[in-house]
């Protein structure tokens, strides 16, 4: 009787192992998480600490898509929020900083607002980056004196509200260096109903 | 972030007024107060919200001895339809049935959501009206203002299984047959976001009113604790 009862829990217990595992097997979790500067790559910190000399605060974070790894540096400098992305082994990846419209460059302004009001009957940019790629020392050059040499490769990230047919989507636009469309993806906000209701 | 800072010195300035009063006369009570939500698309447009609060008076001050007894206090049945105009802002057309000692009242709802978005948190504005209704007064119209922060403690969004702050405070204005009042609902709550569609919620809800009746003043300190769906 004993035995025909381990025997059931044995196969039950299996049972809800496979069960478990394929869930989290099947499922690609995107995770961003704080961590503290403790567990940051010291590279990626003294890179931080060289480019950005009598920063602020900084809030360090942990992100990965289930494939790509990053640890992300925000901190205000110059009265702007960056964005520093290192690789897991503490090599600086990029450099994105938040901006407002009007401090776009004309000839960008233009072309960006070109795309959107051909694409759009109306249009609200909602949150607007520059997005540096580069060498080491071009990004940190950059930031010291914001001094955008050709060796660094410029992208704007655009979130907008576009209206088309009656319906406003949120997205994600990528514009190159002049302002010239690229891609865009639309953008799932996470659920409000706890902040409507 | 800087008007929630606002609201919130607001509401303790009231905390500060109701100590003050309650020197004079204590009108406050205490117990829980649990919620389950349930919201659903109708269509990309259009959804439905169904909501369910229930108030449990555990501690009433003016008893005799302060002893502790449990009274139902009311229970609430919401239902709205709401429509996003913009993936920020949303309009809801609602109805409530509440049930309680007395009467039970009919309210409509009109209410407009604004999402706002910051750097490592999120702001909800809503602009309520409502009008209660009761079988022999007059109809109670109030007009209301709610200012929430929620706030990620694992980063700057919310992923599954992770725990958030959400801080609010609410002035409601009221008036019935040319009476009128003021009420505020300062609460705060930890919660738990298992995925975007299923989220726990436990806080603190205080409430004050009566401020313009002379020797009326009250606190409700509720004990909530929710469950928020959405398909």
């Amino acid at each position: 009787m004993e035995g025909n009862m381990g025997k059931k829990w044995h196969t039950l217990s299996v049972f809800l192992l496979m069960v478990l595992t394929s869930v989290s097997y099947g499922q690609k979790r995107e995770i961003e998480r704080a961590v503290a500067s403790s567990e940051v790559p010291e590279s990626a910190r003294n890179w931080l600490e060289t480019a950005y000399q009598g920063h602020g605060k900084t809030k360090w974070y942990f992100q990965t898509d289930g494939e790509k790894e990053v640890y992300e540096a925000k901190l205000k400098w110059k009265r702007n929020w960056h964005s520093v992305e290192f690789a897991p082994e503490g090599d600086i990846r990029n450099v994105e900083i938040l901006i407002r419209t009007r401090d776009l460059d004309q000839e960008v302004r233009e072309n960006m607002f070109r795309y959107l009001s051909g694409e759009y009957s109306s249009f609200k940019i909602d949150r607007l980056q520059i997005h540096y790629t580069g060498s080491s020392s071009a990004l940190r050059d950059l930031i010291a004196g914001d001094n955008t040499g050709p060796e660094l490769v410029r992208e704007y990230e655009v979130e907008f509200v576009g209206r088309k047919n009656g319906v406003s989507t949120l997205w994600e636009g990528q514009f190159d260096k002049c302002g010239n469309f690229m891609e865009k993806r639309k953008i799932e906000l996470s659920s409000t109903d706890v902040l409507d209701f | 972030m800087k008007k929630f800072w606002i609201l919130f010195v607001t509401g303790l300035i009231c905390l500060a007024l109701h100590e003050s009063q309650a020197q004079q006369r204590h009108r406050f009570t205490s117990g829980l107060f649990p919620e389950a939500q349930l919201t659903y698309d109708l269509s990309d447009a259009y959804y439905i919200t169904h909501k369910i609060e229930s108030q449990h008076g555990m501690f009433d001050a003016q008893r005799l001895n302060r002893e502790l007894a449990y009274s139902h206090t009311l229970t609430d049945l919401q239902s709205f339809v709401g429509r996003r105009i913009t993936p920020f802002v949303k309009v809801d057309l609602g109805y409530q049935y509440r049930i309680e000692d007395g009467e039970n009242t009919h309210r409509p709802i009109q209410q407009v959501a604004i999402l706002q978005r910051g750097n490592f948190f999120r702001i909800g504005h809503r602009i309520r009206t409502d009008q209660t209704f009761f079988s022999e007064e007059a109809v109670l119209l109030r007009l209301r203002y709610r200012y929430a922060v929620q706030l990620p403690l694992q980063g700057t969004q919310l992923d599954p299984g992770e725990k958030y702050l959400t801080l609010s405070n609410e002035v409601i204005y009221m008036t019935q047959s040319a009476e009128d009042d003021i009420e505020n609902r300062l609460v705060a709550s930890l919660g738990f976001y298992v995925d975007d569609n299923t989220k726990y919620e436990v806080g603190v809800d205080y409430r004050t009113d009566d401020y313009l009746v002379p020797d009326r003043f009250r606190s409700r300190l509720w004990l909530k604790f929710g469950v928020y769906w959405s398909l």
